[in-house]
């Protein structure tokens, strides 16, 4: 590919003296390949170019992506900033242009450079010249790899060529990051189907599962939970009853008290809905949520009568905040709790029904549902206690 | 001392709820709009350093309260970042050509969105 693009450059890699920063380089070129984070890569591989060829910063912008990735060498190592564009397509001239001539685009003297604007780090960190390449994938541009430099220099064709091999691998490892992405936006997009299914089965519930996810989140989130589990939570928490689909819609949308059967019927939404998603690779990690969803913390749940931490961490986040919205809504056999009764309820599960831990930081989240002063008031009492 | 302000725009009223108490744990002050067209006169009125703007809203949707504010010079230089529920390809487009300054992909960590927003406050 280096050979087509630029054969004048070619021999010019030979020529490099320094045959373990190259192995290095190369090494590094593979770990790219490897990672999906593109942020640490570029870490690494500004790591390894410098060792090679003085460079003092890098930066990867992608096309429709506001922020831009910028590594500034400081004392030997490169720190991660980004950068946040203005606008998803409007940038620094000197990236656009590059961007349409798909071709690399040298400027060694920014400062007396009149043809380009250039982003306000530029003169911030003292950049005195570039080498801007966009990176392509087929036919599209996907993005662009620029490399900056302190001293003013003629950029020689040996920095070329190695800024070229950085370029073409980091549009290979661009292009494989936003498939992953791509993916699993379709993988979410059919989860959310599915979860929407069960809602068709049983009105009452729409809606019910979304809110359920983004109210989770948030509550997970306080607890610092890592961006893996948050995955499964996404997961788990939209599909936290898919099993409904294997009840009976008389037994679900029963307008009158439930007879044993029946609830027990209802008591096996939570196996099946794990048995239902245990087939599918990438759910493994949401079938503890959707199977341990409806425990609760002094083990008089189902289905498994779990207790306390024997209950995973995010299916007692999603009980807390399911039960919340479930009492929240209206139902075939009641109307709507308010979000003050609900409040008082889940108060007075603390330590029975719901993980103290949990509940009190849902509480806390919740007292900015209620306008009135007087529940506020109470919430933020509510949380101020120290835990037994 | 307010952080900042944000306008969040979202029909969704557990949203309005997340994005509130989120943003006010954080320090920032919160003004809320149910629809496009309040979002656009609500960015005249109050000058938010900020506007995080939900595509799918009855009355006018977010692509096009993103366009007028854009079009507004009052407004035209407030930030704006898109919540999707989609995140395809196709949605990046017409938020870019909309002139958003970002998007935001739903069901969405609140945790990220205000890093985000604290990347364009900075500035």
């Amino acid at each position: 590919m280096l050979d087509e693009e630029h054969p004048e450059l070619a021999q010019d890699i030979s020529a490099l003296e320094d045959k373990a920063a190259i192995e290095d380089l190369l090494a590094n070129t593979k770990g790219i390949l490897e990672s999906l984070d593109l942020g640490s890569m570029l870490t690494r591989l500004a790591e390894a170019l410098a060792s090679l060829i003085e460079i003092d910063a890098l930066s990867l912008k992608l096309q429709n992506v506001a922020e831009e990735i910028l590594l500034v060498r400081k004392s030997g190592r490169f720190k991660r900033e980004m950068v946040y564009g203005s606008r998803i397509m409007g940038e620094a001239s000197f990236s656009r242009s590059a961007m349409e001539s798909g071709r690399p685009l040298v400027v060694e003297d920014i400062g007396s450079d009149t043809a380009f604007s250039f982003p306000s780090y530029v003169k911030r960190e003292g950049f005195r010249s570039l080498v801007a390449v966009p990176l392509l994938s087929g036919a599209r541009r996907t993005g662009l790899v620029t490399i900056y430099m302190r001293k003013k220099a003629p950029v020689s064709s040996q920095v070329l060529a190695i800024i070229s091999i950085v370029a073409s691998v980091t549009a290979a490892a661009v292009e494989n990051s936003q498939l992953v992405r791509q993916l699993e936006t379709n993988y979410f997009s059919t989860v959310e189907a599915l979860a929407a299914a069960i809602e068709a089965k049983d009105p009452y519930t729409r809606g019910h599962s979304k809110r359920v996810t983004q109210f989770a989140i948030l509550l997970a989130e306080r607890f610092g939970v890592s961006d893996v589990e948050i995955r499964n939570l996404r997961y788990g928490a939209t599909l936290h009853d898919i099993g409904k689909i294997g009840v009976s819609g008389k037994i679900l949308n029963k307008e009158g008290r439930l007879t044993t059967e029946e609830y027990e019927a209802i008591k096996r939404h939570p196996a099946i809905g794990e048995n239902i998603i245990g087939r599918v690779d990438f759910l493994q990690g949401a079938r503890p949520i959707v199977r341990s969803h409806h425990e609760r913390f002094d083990g008089s749940g189902y289905p498994d009568g779990l207790r306390e931490e024997e209950i995973p961490f995010l299916a007692r986040t999603v009980a807390v905040v399911d039960f919340f919205d479930a009492l929240t809504s209206d139902r075939p056999y009641r109307k709507a709790y308010s979000i003050e009764q609900t409040i008082q309820i889940i108060r007075g599960g603390i330590g029975g029904e719901f993980d103290p831990m949990v509940a009190k930081e849902f509480l806390e989240i919740s007292s900015c549902l209620t306008k009135d002063p007087q529940v506020s008031e109470l919430l933020s009492g509510a949380a101020a206690p120290a835990m037994p | 001392m307010a952080r900042g302000k944000v306008l969040v725009v979202d029909d969704e009223e557990y949203i309005q709820h997340i994005l509130n108490f989120s943003f006010g744990a954080e320090g920032y002050e919160v003004i809320t709009a149910a629809d496009g067209e309040e979002a656009v006169t609500v960015a005249r009125s109050e000058k938010p350093d900020i506007i995080v703007l939900d595509i799918m809203m009855p009355k006018m949707d977010g692509y096009e309260a993103c366009k007028q504010i854009k079009a507004d010079p009052q407004t035209q230089n407030i930030p704006v970042i898109l919540l999707t529920a989609k995140g395809r390809e196709v949605d990046r487009k017409l938020g870019a050509e909309a002139g958003a300054d970002d998007y935001v992909v739903k069901p969405f960590s609140p945790g990220r969105l205000i890093e985000r927003v604290e990347g364009f406050i900075k500035k």
